[in-house]
């Protein structure tokens, strides 16, 4: 009790006060970015509470409280459940594919081979595109008449392989997942690049001479050192997986028959064709809830797992 | 006497309302307005076209300026509610007609009804009665369709003529005529496109008119007579759906963009291309070595008969918060006089939906057969059939989608489809009052 109350000693006014005067500065510098982060996140975050409790269309003047309803509706919408089971997939795959690749490529080129450049340029080149771009190209890739995925399966006699790739309701979202790899495998490359320039070479050296193979130091030296990065990698894959839209909205809308469906696909046609702005905010609300608490429960494991 | 002296003051009062009125009047003809217009013409050679319509409003009206937005229907779908609700709109928008677009706005009161300015302008003459009847809610006028749309199919006639092929009259000949085509290389022999699947609605509604007739539909659609769940419906679903794709008339359509059908199309790999007059354009674009034509669906076993279907296009609203209405009412009817008609017809290629004097045009032969065939129509001579997407609640579109991809993929049959169909329709139209379930 008595390191608490040193820890947290009640302030009086005079020492807001002398606060105040130490830090207004400071604060000041803040008020901008606050200012910004209020009306564009805190504000709308607030309607999209509020947004929750009406039926509202997103038209009429009137906002009709409807209490818990929209709440219970979550419970027997199936869609719902499959957008969640389909941004289950999506997370799981998504967060540990570019991971492997991502760490793999970074290993490989970690000791600067010859091309060092080239690679690190080619690998990182897909995150600069836009989503939109990506989901263009690889909706040529996929097509079914002309797309090069097929013409190369046909070309080398696995014709019964070839198929509408984002149409077959039993593989597009794997399709799409896989562009999606493919983009952010660059930036998990270029972060997992960076880590490894601070992966300590003593240590290495200590356990090749200590008879270490090469993946008892990559598993037992490297990827320790490389624990930070792992977690911010893995938290800003997480929240994209849960909240990824544009590049299954312009693949495929979400189709053929709600097999691409995701939270946020389904949020944007409930608010904007199904004209449900309310049902559509309580969506909203969900996916913002599984991202935090997936986010939370993942960093509190690492910590655990660290100390 | 106090009779008398109640008129001389009520006189008066008109008197003194209409000198006070006379120069806000003329101010109002005189003040510096800004027409804020969002439309959806974000094609550059579309663009053009508009600007010089618009400007020429303008011209005529030096105190008018424009300031127009293009975005998509999309875009537009995302801030028009917002917008307009919030006061900050435009004055004019040019946005989808049908339940689940303006339908929404006018229920919310966000667009203004025009019933008084036709009857100021005379648009009730103008136009044909039906397009009018389409942009209407609950009885009243609420905006100015721009484009009627005629969807049936398309055929490549310069390489049919080639390949000594025949276009298809029936479902059965269009089977065999897959094969056929599929044999000679043409693959897909249909170009039909279903990513992201809203194209779907558009062969249900060919294949549901054939099969019911025009009438059949007016009734369903605007009656709420009929059910969408009966065996001359599921026999039609899987005509379309489920007989033609087995006969390989089709490629992966769940897989394949509408631009990628096209392009099947005008490259001459697919022979045949189900879809709206809206094409026309480009196909005059894109296949400039090839002679098309447009034909209704062709006639299902057990159906009416082969009928064209039509469908409005985005139609012309005004905002109902609008500070600048006169000159909105004044720019519509622009928009709508004889000179810019022809404009829109020969310069953009639409079929405006009112009496436009053909003659003096430079249209294309296939543009000429289209609109011969609305104007036929709008004589009684053609009985017309409906594009359902713009008539059917949201929920009703979803299912359209959703259930027609399955069926593609093999996933559904054309019962459970067509019981879909029906659920969603009582789910959607609450307000029925001849189906079934009413």
């Amino acid at each position: 009790m008595a390191e608490i109350s040193l820890a947290a000693p009640r302030r009086g006014v005079g020492q807001v006060g002398r606060h105040w005067a130490r830090y207004r500065a400071g604060y000041l510098f803040l008020l901008p970015a606050f200012a910004l982060y209020a009306v564009f996140m805190i504000y709308p975050f607030i309607q999209s509470i509020y947004l929750s409790f009406t039926d509202w269309n997103g038209a009429t003047a009137t906002k009709n409280f409807v209490g818990l309803d929209n709440f219970t509706r979550l419970f027997n919408d199936s869609l719902l459940w499959t957008s969640l089971r389909h941004n289950i997939i999506w997370v799981v795959i998504g967060t540990i594919a570019p991971m492997v690749i991502g760490l793999l490529l970074a290993v490989l080129l970690g000791n600067r081979p010859r091309g060092f450049t080239l690679f690190r340029t080619v690998y990182f080149m897909p995150q600069v595109l836009s989503p939109v771009v990506i989901a263009l190209v690889w909706g040529w890739i996929y097509n079914p008449v002309f797309g090069i995925l097929n013409e190369g399966l046909d070309a080398v006699g696995l014709e019964e392989v070839s198929r509408g790739w984002i149409g077959d309701p039993d593989f597009a979202l794997y399709a799409v997942l896989a562009a999606a790899i493919w983009a952010e495998t660059g930036f998990v490359f270029v972060i997992f690049l960076a880590g490894l320039q601070n992966v300590s070479r003593d240590l290495l050296e200590a356990a090749m001479i200590d008879g270490a193979n090469a993946w008892q130091r990559f598993w037992n030296v490297t990827v320790p050192q490389l624990a930070n990065v792992i977690n911010v990698v893995t938290a800003l894959l997480l929240i994209g997986g849960f909240s990824v839209f544009d590049i299954i909205f312009v693949m495929t809308g979400g189709g053929p028959a709600n097999a691409t469906e995701v939270i946020a696909t389904y949020t944007y046609k409930e608010a904007f064709t199904q004209n449900n702005v309310g049902y559509a905010a309580t969506l909203s609300l969900v996916i913002t809830a599984i991202s935090l608490v997936a986010s939370i429960v993942f960093i509190r494991l690492r910590e655990r797992g660290e100390s | 006497m106090r009779r008398s002296s109640r008129s001389f003051l009520s006189m008066a009062l008109i008197l003194l309302l209409c000198v006070a009125a006379a120069p806000q009047m003329g101010a109002a003809q005189d003040d510096e307005i800004e027409l804020r217009i969002w439309d959806q013409f974000t094609a550059p050679s579309e663009s053009e076209i508009v600007d010089s319509i618009y400007n020429a409003f303008t011209e005529q009206n030096p105190n008018v300026t424009i300031t127009r937005e293009a975005m998509d229907t999309d875009q537009m779908r995302q801030t028009v509610n917002t917008a307009l609700a919030s006061g900050t709109g435009p004055d004019i928008i040019f946005y989808d007609t049908g339940p689940g677009f303006a339908g929404v706005l006018a229920d919310a009161g966000l667009i203004l009804p025009l019933d008084d300015l036709a009857g100021q302008y005379g648009w009730a003459e103008r136009f044909i009665p039906s397009a009018l009847q389409g942009s209407s809610i609950g009885g009243q006028l609420y905006g100015l369709p721009l484009q009627v749309d005629l969807i049936g199919m398309y055929y490549n006639k310069t390489l049919l003529d080639q390949e000594g092929l025949q276009v298809p009259t029936t479902v059965d000949e269009l089977a065999a005529f897959c094969g056929q085509a599929a044999e000679k290389g043409f693959e897909p022999p249909l170009a039909f496109s279903n990513n992201p699947g809203w194209q779907a609605g558009h062969q249900f509604s060919m294949a549901s008119t054939n099969m019911v007739g025009p009438e059949a539909m007016q009734q369903l659609l605007f009656q709420h007579q009929g059910s969408w769940n009966t065996p001359e419906m599921v026999a039609a679903i899987d005509a379309y759906f489920a007989k033609l794709r087995d006969a390989g008339c089709f490629s992966e359509p769940n897989a394949l963009n509408y631009d990628d059908g096209n392009s099947l199309f005008f490259t001459g790999q697919s022979l045949l291309h189900p879809t709206g007059s809206w094409l026309v354009g480009d196909i005059q674009e894109n296949m400039p070595d090839y002679e098309v034509g447009m034909v209704p669906f062709p006639t299902l076993e057990g159906g009416q008969g082969s009928f064209w279907v039509s469908g409005l296009g985005s139609a012309y609203y005004i905002s109902a918060q609008s500070q600048n209405q006169e000159a909105a009412g004044r720019f519509l009817d622009h928009l709508f006089s004889q000179e810019s008609a022809a404009r829109w017809v020969g310069e953009a290629g639409f079929a405006v939906p009112m009496a436009v004097d053909t003659a003096t045009l430079e249209v294309s032969p296939l543009f000429k057969s289209i609109l011969d065939v609305l104007a036929s129509a709008n004589n009684g001579q053609v009985q017309l059939g409906y594009n359902i997407d713009v008539l059917a609640p949201p929920e009703f579109n979803d299912v359209m989608t959703n259930g027609f991809q399955a069926m593609l993929a093999g996933d559904k049959t054309a019962e459970q489809q067509a019981a879909d169909l029906q659920a969603a329709w009582e789910a959607g139209m609450p307000a029925m009052t001849g189906t079934p379930a009413a």
